[in-house]
Protein backbone atom coordinates (compact mmCIF):
# COMPACT_ATOMS: atom_id res chain seq x y z
CA UNK A 1 0.00 0.00 0.00
CA UNK A 2 1.35 3.60 -0.56
CA UNK A 3 1.29 6.04 1.61
CA UNK A 4 -0.60 9.11 1.46
CA UNK A 5 0.05 11.44 -1.33
CA UNK A 6 2.67 9.01 -3.20
CA UNK A 7 2.19 7.67 -6.78
CA UNK A 8 1.91 4.22 -6.90
CA UNK A 9 4.28 2.79 -8.93
CA UNK A 10 3.70 0.45 -11.86
CA UNK A 11 5.16 -2.44 -10.63
CA UNK A 12 3.46 -2.42 -7.68
CA UNK A 13 -0.08 -1.52 -9.11
CA UNK A 14 0.71 -4.76 -11.89
CA UNK A 15 0.84 -6.70 -8.92
CA UNK A 16 -2.48 -5.47 -6.84
CA UNK A 17 -4.50 -5.48 -10.06
CA UNK A 18 -3.27 -9.63 -10.55
CA UNK A 19 -3.73 -10.28 -6.82
CA UNK A 20 -7.08 -9.01 -7.17
CA UNK A 21 -8.47 -10.66 -10.45
CA UNK A 22 -7.28 -13.93 -9.01
CA UNK A 23 -8.77 -13.20 -5.76
CA UNK A 24 -12.21 -12.01 -7.19
CA UNK A 25 -11.89 -14.53 -10.55
CA UNK A 26 -11.73 -12.23 -12.64
CA UNK A 27 -9.06 -12.59 -16.25
CA UNK A 28 -8.43 -8.69 -15.74
CA UNK A 29 -9.07 -5.93 -12.85
CA UNK A 30 -7.41 -2.43 -13.20
CA UNK A 31 -7.40 -0.17 -10.32
CA UNK A 32 -9.15 3.11 -10.88
CA UNK A 33 -8.19 4.74 -7.55
CA UNK A 34 -6.22 4.23 -4.43
CA UNK A 35 -6.24 7.08 -2.33
CA UNK A 36 -6.70 7.66 1.56
CA UNK A 37 -10.20 7.48 3.07
CA UNK A 38 -9.07 10.36 5.51
CA UNK A 39 -12.10 7.86 8.24
CA UNK A 40 -10.43 5.16 10.48
CA UNK A 41 -6.70 4.21 10.47
CA UNK A 42 -4.49 6.36 8.96
CA UNK A 43 -3.26 3.65 6.79
CA UNK A 44 -6.96 2.64 5.29
CA UNK A 45 -7.23 3.63 1.43
CA UNK A 46 -9.88 3.53 -0.67
CA UNK A 47 -9.53 1.10 -3.86
CA UNK A 48 -11.46 1.16 -7.10
CA UNK A 49 -11.50 -1.52 -9.15
CA UNK A 50 -13.00 -2.28 -12.72
CA UNK A 51 -12.71 -6.03 -13.19
CA UNK A 52 -13.06 -7.32 -16.59
CA UNK A 53 -15.17 -10.24 -15.70
CA UNK A 54 -16.03 -12.78 -13.03
CA UNK A 55 -19.05 -12.63 -10.48
CA UNK A 56 -17.89 -8.79 -9.79
CA UNK A 57 -17.77 -7.77 -13.49
CA UNK A 58 -17.45 -3.67 -13.55
CA UNK A 59 -16.34 -1.27 -11.07
CA UNK A 60 -16.30 -1.84 -7.29
CA UNK A 61 -15.38 0.25 -4.59
CA UNK A 62 -13.26 -1.30 -1.42
CA UNK A 63 -11.48 -0.22 1.17
CA UNK A 64 -7.83 -1.68 1.67
CA UNK A 65 -6.65 -1.85 5.34
CA UNK A 66 -3.29 -2.50 6.42
CA UNK A 67 -2.08 -5.39 8.41
CA UNK A 68 0.69 -4.42 10.13
CA UNK A 69 -0.18 -4.10 13.61
CA UNK A 70 -0.58 -0.32 15.05
CA UNK A 71 2.09 1.42 17.28
CA UNK A 72 1.78 -0.08 20.49
CA UNK A 73 0.77 2.68 23.12
CA UNK A 74 1.57 1.98 26.53
CA UNK A 75 -1.11 3.93 28.37
CA UNK A 76 -4.04 2.22 26.68
CA UNK A 77 -7.26 2.71 28.55
CA UNK A 78 -8.55 -0.75 26.41
CA UNK A 79 -6.22 -2.98 24.61
CA UNK A 80 -7.72 -2.89 20.77
CA UNK A 81 -7.31 -5.78 18.41
CA UNK A 82 -4.39 -5.96 15.64
CA UNK A 83 -5.85 -5.55 12.02
CA UNK A 84 -5.15 -9.05 11.49
CA UNK A 85 -7.92 -10.04 14.17
CA UNK A 86 -10.03 -7.38 13.43
CA UNK A 87 -10.14 -9.14 9.52
CA UNK A 88 -11.33 -12.26 11.95
CA UNK A 89 -13.53 -10.88 13.49
CA UNK A 90 -15.23 -8.80 10.95
CA UNK A 91 -15.47 -12.63 8.97
CA UNK A 92 -17.01 -13.97 12.14
CA UNK A 93 -19.41 -11.30 11.97
CA UNK A 94 -20.69 -11.16 8.55
CA UNK A 95 -20.81 -15.46 8.51
CA UNK A 96 -23.57 -14.73 11.78
CA UNK A 97 -25.48 -11.97 9.34
CA UNK A 98 -24.28 -8.96 10.49
CA UNK A 99 -24.52 -6.36 8.31
CA UNK A 100 -20.74 -5.07 8.36
CA UNK A 101 -18.41 -3.96 5.44
CA UNK A 102 -18.48 -7.40 3.85
CA UNK A 103 -14.69 -8.96 4.16
CA UNK A 104 -13.10 -9.30 0.82
CA UNK A 105 -9.30 -10.63 0.75
CA UNK A 106 -6.44 -10.81 2.94
CA UNK A 107 -2.82 -10.57 1.13
CA UNK A 108 -0.12 -12.09 3.70
CA UNK A 109 2.49 -11.76 1.20
CA UNK A 110 4.16 -8.10 1.55
CA UNK A 111 5.59 -7.91 -1.88
CA UNK A 112 2.38 -6.90 -3.64
CA UNK A 113 2.02 -3.88 -2.37
CA UNK A 114 4.85 -3.33 0.59
CA UNK A 115 2.77 -4.49 3.40
CA UNK A 116 0.31 -7.03 3.90
CA UNK A 117 -3.25 -6.03 4.20
CA UNK A 118 -7.24 -7.35 3.93
CA UNK A 119 -9.66 -5.50 1.75
CA UNK A 120 -13.52 -4.94 2.50
CA UNK A 121 -16.24 -3.33 0.74
CA UNK A 122 -16.59 0.04 1.13
CA UNK A 123 -19.58 1.78 2.21
CA UNK A 124 -20.94 4.90 1.12
CA UNK A 125 -23.04 6.35 3.73
CA UNK A 126 -23.55 8.31 6.68
CA UNK A 127 -22.07 7.96 10.06
CA UNK A 128 -21.77 11.56 11.91
CA UNK A 129 -23.73 11.56 14.85
CA UNK A 130 -24.82 14.92 14.02
CA UNK A 131 -26.61 14.03 10.64
CA UNK A 132 -27.54 10.48 11.60
CA UNK A 133 -29.55 11.66 14.33
CA UNK A 134 -31.24 14.05 11.15
CA UNK A 135 -35.77 13.07 11.03
CA UNK A 136 -35.12 14.39 7.43
CA UNK A 137 -33.42 10.62 6.93
CA UNK A 138 -34.48 8.30 10.01
CA UNK A 139 -37.74 9.58 10.44
CA UNK A 140 -38.82 8.70 14.44
CA UNK A 141 -35.46 6.29 14.06
CA UNK A 142 -37.57 3.04 14.96
CA UNK A 143 -36.45 1.35 11.85
CA UNK A 144 -33.12 1.51 12.37
CA UNK A 145 -33.18 0.96 16.17
CA UNK A 146 -35.10 -2.30 14.99
CA UNK A 147 -32.24 -3.16 12.27
CA UNK A 148 -29.61 -2.26 14.88
CA UNK A 149 -31.35 -4.82 17.67
CA UNK A 150 -31.54 -7.34 15.10
CA UNK A 151 -27.83 -6.97 14.31
CA UNK A 152 -25.99 -6.58 17.42
CA UNK A 153 -28.29 -9.79 18.38
CA UNK A 154 -26.77 -11.98 15.81
CA UNK A 155 -23.04 -10.88 16.55
CA UNK A 156 -24.38 -12.07 20.42
CA UNK A 157 -25.80 -15.56 18.87
CA UNK A 158 -21.47 -16.17 18.26
CA UNK A 159 -19.68 -17.82 21.63
CA UNK A 160 -16.73 -19.59 22.88
CA UNK A 161 -15.29 -21.47 21.86
CA UNK A 162 -14.33 -20.58 18.44
CA UNK A 163 -11.58 -21.57 16.54
CA UNK A 164 -11.34 -18.94 14.00
CA UNK A 165 -11.05 -15.95 17.28
CA UNK A 166 -8.98 -18.24 19.46
CA UNK A 167 -6.74 -15.41 19.75
CA UNK A 168 -9.45 -13.33 21.93
CA UNK A 169 -9.58 -13.79 25.60
CA UNK A 170 -11.72 -15.35 27.54
CA UNK A 171 -12.76 -13.16 30.68
CA UNK A 172 -10.93 -14.56 33.99
CA UNK A 173 -14.03 -14.14 36.04
CA UNK A 174 -17.23 -12.92 34.80
CA UNK A 175 -17.29 -9.74 32.72
CA UNK A 176 -18.02 -6.99 34.65
CA UNK A 177 -15.04 -8.03 37.56
CA UNK A 178 -12.72 -8.16 34.34
CA UNK A 179 -14.21 -4.43 33.31
CA UNK A 180 -13.42 -3.29 36.95
CA UNK A 181 -9.79 -4.82 36.86
CA UNK A 182 -9.48 -3.17 33.74
CA UNK A 183 -10.71 0.29 34.59
CA UNK A 184 -8.33 0.29 38.13
CA UNK A 185 -5.59 -1.31 36.57
CA UNK A 186 -5.36 1.77 34.40
CA UNK A 187 -6.28 4.30 37.07
CA UNK A 188 -3.09 2.88 39.05
CA UNK A 189 -1.18 3.78 35.97
CA UNK A 190 -2.49 7.53 35.99
CA UNK A 191 -0.37 10.07 37.24
CA UNK A 192 -4.01 11.47 39.97
CA UNK A 193 -6.14 10.17 41.59
CA UNK A 194 -9.86 9.93 40.72
CA UNK A 195 -12.74 9.49 43.46
CA UNK A 196 -15.57 9.76 41.57
CA UNK A 197 -14.72 6.88 39.15
CA UNK A 198 -13.53 5.33 42.34
CA UNK A 199 -16.99 5.49 43.82
CA UNK A 200 -18.49 4.67 40.06
CA UNK A 201 -16.37 1.08 40.26
CA UNK A 202 -17.05 0.86 43.51
CA UNK A 203 -20.92 0.69 42.77
CA UNK A 204 -19.86 -1.63 39.62
CA UNK A 205 -18.63 -4.20 42.08
CA UNK A 206 -21.49 -3.95 44.39
CA UNK A 207 -24.17 -4.10 42.19
CA UNK A 208 -22.60 -6.65 39.66
CA UNK A 209 -25.37 -8.68 37.78
CA UNK A 210 -25.40 -12.47 39.25
CA UNK A 211 -25.38 -14.30 35.69
CA UNK A 212 -23.38 -13.26 32.77
CA UNK A 213 -23.33 -14.83 29.59
CA UNK A 214 -19.98 -14.65 27.39
CA UNK A 215 -20.69 -13.38 23.82
CA UNK A 216 -18.85 -12.04 20.80
CA UNK A 217 -19.53 -8.48 21.74
CA UNK A 218 -18.74 -5.41 19.87
CA UNK A 219 -17.50 -3.06 22.69
CA UNK A 220 -17.81 0.13 20.83
CA UNK A 221 -21.75 0.19 19.30
CA UNK A 222 -22.48 3.38 18.98
CA UNK A 223 -24.00 5.82 17.17
CA UNK A 224 -20.87 6.64 14.85
CA UNK A 225 -20.24 3.41 14.21
CA UNK A 226 -22.97 1.98 12.00
CA UNK A 227 -23.29 3.76 8.37
CA UNK A 228 -26.87 4.63 7.26
CA UNK A 229 -28.10 5.55 3.19
CA UNK A 230 -29.48 8.63 2.48
CA UNK A 231 -32.86 7.00 3.61
CA UNK A 232 -32.00 5.97 7.00
CA UNK A 233 -31.65 2.46 6.15
CA UNK A 234 -28.72 0.35 7.95
CA UNK A 235 -26.07 -0.43 5.70
CA UNK A 236 -23.06 -1.43 7.85
CA UNK A 237 -21.87 -1.45 11.57
CA UNK A 238 -17.86 -0.44 11.87
CA UNK A 239 -15.66 0.39 14.47
CA UNK A 240 -14.54 -3.40 15.33
CA UNK A 241 -10.72 -2.50 16.79
CA UNK A 242 -12.05 -3.15 20.60
CA UNK A 243 -14.83 -6.88 19.88
CA UNK A 244 -14.18 -9.26 22.28
CA UNK A 245 -15.43 -11.86 24.58
CA UNK A 246 -17.84 -10.10 26.84
CA UNK A 247 -21.45 -9.70 28.33
CA UNK A 248 -24.23 -9.09 25.49
CA UNK A 249 -25.66 -6.16 27.66
CA UNK A 250 -22.46 -4.41 27.55
CA UNK A 251 -23.39 -3.66 24.09
CA UNK A 252 -26.78 -2.73 24.96
CA UNK A 253 -25.91 -0.49 27.99
CA UNK A 254 -23.04 1.63 25.65
CA UNK A 255 -25.30 1.83 22.82
CA UNK A 256 -27.62 3.74 25.59
CA UNK A 257 -25.39 5.25 27.24
CA UNK A 258 -25.73 9.12 28.13
CA UNK A 259 -22.26 10.02 27.10
CA UNK A 260 -23.25 8.69 23.15
CA UNK A 261 -26.30 10.12 22.76
CA UNK A 262 -24.97 13.14 21.12
CA UNK A 263 -26.81 15.82 23.18
CA UNK A 264 -29.71 14.51 21.91
CA UNK A 265 -33.17 13.53 23.66
CA UNK A 266 -33.39 9.44 22.48
CA UNK A 267 -32.08 6.86 24.88
CA UNK A 268 -31.61 4.49 22.48
CA UNK A 269 -28.18 5.89 21.07
CA UNK A 270 -29.51 9.62 20.38
CA UNK A 271 -31.94 8.49 18.30
CA UNK A 272 -35.23 7.08 19.41
CA UNK A 273 -36.93 4.67 22.14
CA UNK A 274 -35.20 1.91 23.88
CA UNK A 275 -38.33 -0.17 22.79
CA UNK A 276 -37.71 0.04 19.54
CA UNK A 277 -34.06 -1.14 20.05
CA UNK A 278 -35.02 -3.42 22.43
CA UNK A 279 -37.41 -5.45 20.59
CA UNK A 280 -35.41 -5.34 17.51
CA UNK A 281 -33.16 -7.61 19.86
CA UNK A 282 -35.61 -9.66 21.29
CA UNK A 283 -36.87 -10.92 17.68
CA UNK A 284 -33.36 -12.26 17.05
CA UNK A 285 -31.94 -13.48 20.23
CA UNK A 286 -35.40 -14.38 21.94
CA UNK A 287 -35.60 -12.38 24.92
CA UNK A 288 -35.79 -8.54 25.83
CA UNK A 289 -33.11 -6.85 27.83
CA UNK A 290 -33.48 -6.21 31.41
CA UNK A 291 -33.66 -3.05 32.25
CA UNK A 292 -31.82 -3.28 35.28
CA UNK A 293 -28.41 -5.13 33.97
CA UNK A 294 -28.69 -2.37 30.84
CA UNK A 295 -28.40 0.51 33.32
CA UNK A 296 -25.53 -1.29 35.12
CA UNK A 297 -23.73 -1.45 31.76
CA UNK A 298 -24.54 2.40 31.19
CA UNK A 299 -22.53 3.18 33.98
CA UNK A 300 -19.77 0.98 32.99
CA UNK A 301 -20.03 2.49 29.45
CA UNK A 302 -19.54 5.70 31.41
CA UNK A 303 -16.44 4.65 33.47
CA UNK A 304 -14.77 3.18 30.45
CA UNK A 305 -15.05 6.33 28.18
CA UNK A 306 -13.84 8.50 31.22
CA UNK A 307 -10.48 6.27 31.11
CA UNK A 308 -10.28 6.75 27.66
CA UNK A 309 -10.75 10.07 28.05
CA UNK A 310 -7.92 10.26 30.41
CA UNK A 311 -5.46 8.09 28.27
CA UNK A 312 -6.21 10.61 25.69
CA UNK A 313 -5.49 13.59 27.14
CA UNK A 314 -2.53 11.70 28.37
CA UNK A 315 -1.23 11.52 24.62
CA UNK A 316 -1.07 15.81 24.74
CA UNK A 317 -0.27 16.22 28.03
CA UNK A 318 2.73 13.34 27.89
CA UNK A 319 2.89 11.20 25.19
CA UNK A 320 4.43 13.64 22.39
CA UNK A 321 1.18 14.10 20.31
CA UNK A 322 0.12 17.60 21.49
CA UNK A 323 -3.24 18.40 20.04
CA UNK A 324 -6.16 20.29 21.39
CA UNK A 325 -8.69 17.65 20.36
CA UNK A 326 -6.47 15.07 22.69
CA UNK A 327 -6.36 17.99 25.59
CA UNK A 328 -10.26 18.21 25.48
CA UNK A 329 -10.70 14.93 26.04
CA UNK A 330 -9.64 15.48 29.32
CA UNK A 331 -12.33 17.89 29.89
CA UNK A 332 -14.72 15.83 29.00
CA UNK A 333 -14.19 13.64 32.08
CA UNK A 334 -16.10 15.89 34.31
CA UNK A 335 -19.25 15.45 32.66
CA UNK A 336 -18.57 11.35 32.09
CA UNK A 337 -18.28 11.77 36.13
CA UNK A 338 -21.24 13.70 36.49
CA UNK A 339 -23.72 11.06 34.94
CA UNK A 340 -21.68 8.73 37.05
CA UNK A 341 -22.67 9.73 40.39
CA UNK A 342 -26.37 11.03 39.23
CA UNK A 343 -26.48 7.13 37.78
CA UNK A 344 -25.72 5.64 41.34
CA UNK A 345 -27.36 8.12 43.57
CA UNK A 346 -30.15 5.69 44.38
CA UNK A 347 -30.80 5.47 48.34
CA UNK A 348 -28.93 8.03 49.00
CA UNK A 349 -31.04 10.85 51.23
CA UNK A 350 -29.30 13.90 50.21
CA UNK A 351 -30.63 15.84 47.49
CA UNK A 352 -28.83 15.28 43.89
CA UNK A 353 -31.09 17.78 42.07
CA UNK A 354 -32.69 17.00 38.76
CA UNK A 355 -29.32 16.25 37.05
CA UNK B 1 -0.90 45.93 39.37
CA UNK B 2 -2.19 44.92 36.23
CA UNK B 3 -3.81 46.79 33.81
CA UNK B 4 -7.54 46.09 33.17
CA UNK B 5 -9.66 44.47 31.62
CA UNK B 6 -8.05 41.55 33.39
CA UNK B 7 -7.52 37.64 31.83
CA UNK B 8 -11.04 36.61 31.73
CA UNK B 9 -12.59 39.63 30.38
CA UNK B 10 -9.91 39.19 27.30
CA UNK B 11 -10.98 35.62 26.76
CA UNK B 12 -14.35 36.58 26.99
CA UNK B 13 -14.08 38.97 24.08
CA UNK B 14 -11.98 36.86 22.24
CA UNK B 15 -14.31 33.95 21.83
CA UNK B 16 -17.17 36.52 21.24
CA UNK B 17 -15.47 37.61 18.56
CA UNK B 18 -14.06 34.06 17.20
CA UNK B 19 -17.94 33.04 17.47
CA UNK B 20 -19.44 35.72 16.04
CA UNK B 21 -17.13 37.52 13.20
CA UNK B 22 -15.08 34.15 12.35
CA UNK B 23 -16.79 30.64 13.05
CA UNK B 24 -19.47 31.79 10.63
CA UNK B 25 -16.91 31.81 7.84
CA UNK B 26 -15.18 28.79 8.36
CA UNK B 27 -15.72 26.26 6.00
CA UNK B 28 -17.27 22.63 6.87
CA UNK B 29 -14.01 21.22 6.31
CA UNK B 30 -12.69 23.23 9.28
CA UNK B 31 -15.37 23.53 11.55
CA UNK B 32 -14.38 20.86 14.03
CA UNK B 33 -10.93 22.47 14.99
CA UNK B 34 -12.54 25.89 14.97
CA UNK B 35 -15.24 24.76 17.08
CA UNK B 36 -12.85 23.15 19.63
CA UNK B 37 -10.84 26.35 19.64
CA UNK B 38 -13.77 28.46 20.87
CA UNK B 39 -14.87 25.35 23.20
CA UNK B 40 -11.14 25.63 24.69
CA UNK B 41 -11.08 29.60 24.88
CA UNK B 42 -14.67 29.43 26.94
CA UNK B 43 -12.99 26.54 29.49
CA UNK B 44 -10.11 28.73 29.93
CA UNK B 45 -12.16 31.77 30.88
CA UNK B 46 -14.52 30.44 32.94
CA UNK B 47 -11.94 28.97 35.09
CA UNK B 48 -9.79 31.71 34.98
CA UNK B 49 -12.81 33.79 36.15
CA UNK B 50 -13.97 31.06 39.00
CA UNK B 51 -10.40 31.27 40.21
CA UNK B 52 -9.19 29.06 42.89
CA UNK B 53 -12.46 29.55 45.33
CA UNK B 54 -13.72 26.10 44.24
CA UNK B 55 -10.76 24.12 44.92
CA UNK B 56 -10.34 25.68 48.27
CA UNK B 57 -14.43 24.84 48.90
CA UNK B 58 -13.35 21.10 48.23
CA UNK B 59 -10.55 21.04 50.27
CA UNK B 60 -12.62 22.26 52.90
CA UNK B 61 -15.07 19.57 52.57
CA UNK B 62 -12.38 16.70 52.22
CA UNK B 63 -10.83 18.38 55.84
CA UNK B 64 -14.14 18.57 57.36
CA UNK B 65 -14.92 14.70 55.87
CA UNK B 66 -11.44 12.99 57.80
CA UNK B 67 -11.61 15.65 60.75
CA UNK B 68 -8.87 17.40 60.08
CA UNK B 69 -8.26 20.90 61.05
CA UNK B 70 -8.36 22.93 58.22
CA UNK B 71 -5.20 21.91 56.06
CA UNK B 72 -2.58 25.05 55.71
CA UNK B 73 -2.82 26.43 51.73
CA UNK B 74 -1.55 29.23 51.41
CA UNK B 75 -0.11 29.32 48.40
CA UNK B 76 -1.33 27.35 45.13
CA UNK B 77 1.14 24.91 45.22
CA UNK B 78 0.15 23.86 49.04
CA UNK B 79 -3.16 23.99 47.78
CA UNK B 80 -3.11 21.65 45.05
CA UNK B 81 -0.76 19.56 47.45
CA UNK B 82 -3.48 19.43 49.80
CA UNK B 83 -5.64 18.91 47.60
CA UNK B 84 -4.00 15.38 46.04
CA UNK B 85 -3.04 14.29 49.20
CA UNK B 86 -6.90 14.24 50.61
CA UNK B 87 -8.60 12.87 47.00
CA UNK B 88 -5.50 10.10 46.99
CA UNK B 89 -6.91 8.83 50.25
CA UNK B 90 -10.97 9.38 49.43
CA UNK B 91 -10.31 7.51 46.38
CA UNK B 92 -7.92 4.74 48.45
CA UNK B 93 -10.78 4.79 50.84
CA UNK B 94 -13.81 4.36 48.32
CA UNK B 95 -12.08 1.64 47.01
CA UNK B 96 -11.64 -0.19 49.98
CA UNK B 97 -15.37 0.06 50.71
CA UNK B 98 -14.84 2.26 53.64
CA UNK B 99 -17.92 4.30 52.21
CA UNK B 100 -20.36 1.16 51.12
CA UNK B 101 -24.07 1.76 51.84
CA UNK B 102 -23.70 0.76 55.15
CA UNK B 103 -21.74 3.82 56.17
CA UNK B 104 -23.10 6.45 57.53
CA UNK B 105 -21.26 8.94 56.02
CA UNK B 106 -22.12 7.75 52.67
CA UNK B 107 -24.50 10.37 51.69
CA UNK B 108 -21.85 13.29 52.49
CA UNK B 109 -19.58 11.48 50.91
CA UNK B 110 -21.70 11.21 47.19
CA UNK B 111 -22.75 15.47 48.36
CA UNK B 112 -19.11 16.14 48.24
CA UNK B 113 -17.95 14.18 44.95
CA UNK B 114 -20.84 15.81 43.66
CA UNK B 115 -20.48 19.18 44.59
CA UNK B 116 -17.00 19.26 43.23
CA UNK B 117 -18.19 17.81 39.62
CA UNK B 118 -20.74 20.33 38.88
CA UNK B 119 -18.39 22.96 39.61
CA UNK B 120 -16.35 21.20 36.99
CA UNK B 121 -19.06 20.99 34.70
CA UNK B 122 -19.21 24.64 35.27
CA UNK B 123 -16.44 25.23 33.77
CA UNK B 124 -15.98 22.75 30.76
CA UNK B 125 -19.89 22.01 29.54
CA UNK B 126 -22.60 24.85 31.38
CA UNK B 127 -25.08 23.62 28.68
CA UNK B 128 -24.98 20.02 30.30
CA UNK B 129 -25.86 21.15 33.57
CA UNK B 130 -28.90 23.36 31.56
CA UNK B 131 -29.95 20.28 30.36
CA UNK B 132 -30.14 18.22 33.63
CA UNK B 133 -31.98 21.29 35.37
CA UNK B 134 -28.89 22.52 37.30
CA UNK B 135 -27.89 25.33 35.67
Amino acid sequence: MTERNEALDARTRHRLEQFIAAAAGATHAALVELAPTGLGAPTDAILRVDFRDGPLAGAQNFVMHSLTPRRRDENVAVETLTPAQEYAVLRAAFAAGVTVPEPMWECLDPAVAGVPFFVTRRLAGITDPALVADPAKIGDGRALLGRLGEDIARLHSIRPPNADLDFLKIPRSNPSAQAIADRRAFIDRHSESHPVLEWGLRWLELNAPRNSEIVLAHRDFRTGHYVIDGSGGLIGIVGWRYAGWGDPMEDIGNFCARCWRFGATGEAGGIGERSDFYAGYARISGRAPDPGVVAYWEVAAHLRRACMALAEADRHLFGGEPSLEHALAGRLVAELELEILTATAEGLSHDSGNL
Amino acid sequence: MRDRPDAADLLDAACETFAEHLLPLIPDTHRAPAQRIAMAMAIAAREVRAGDEPLRRELAALAELYGESRPAADTREALLRELRRMNRRLAADLRAGLFDPSDPRRDRVHALLLSGTVQRVRETNPRELKARGQA
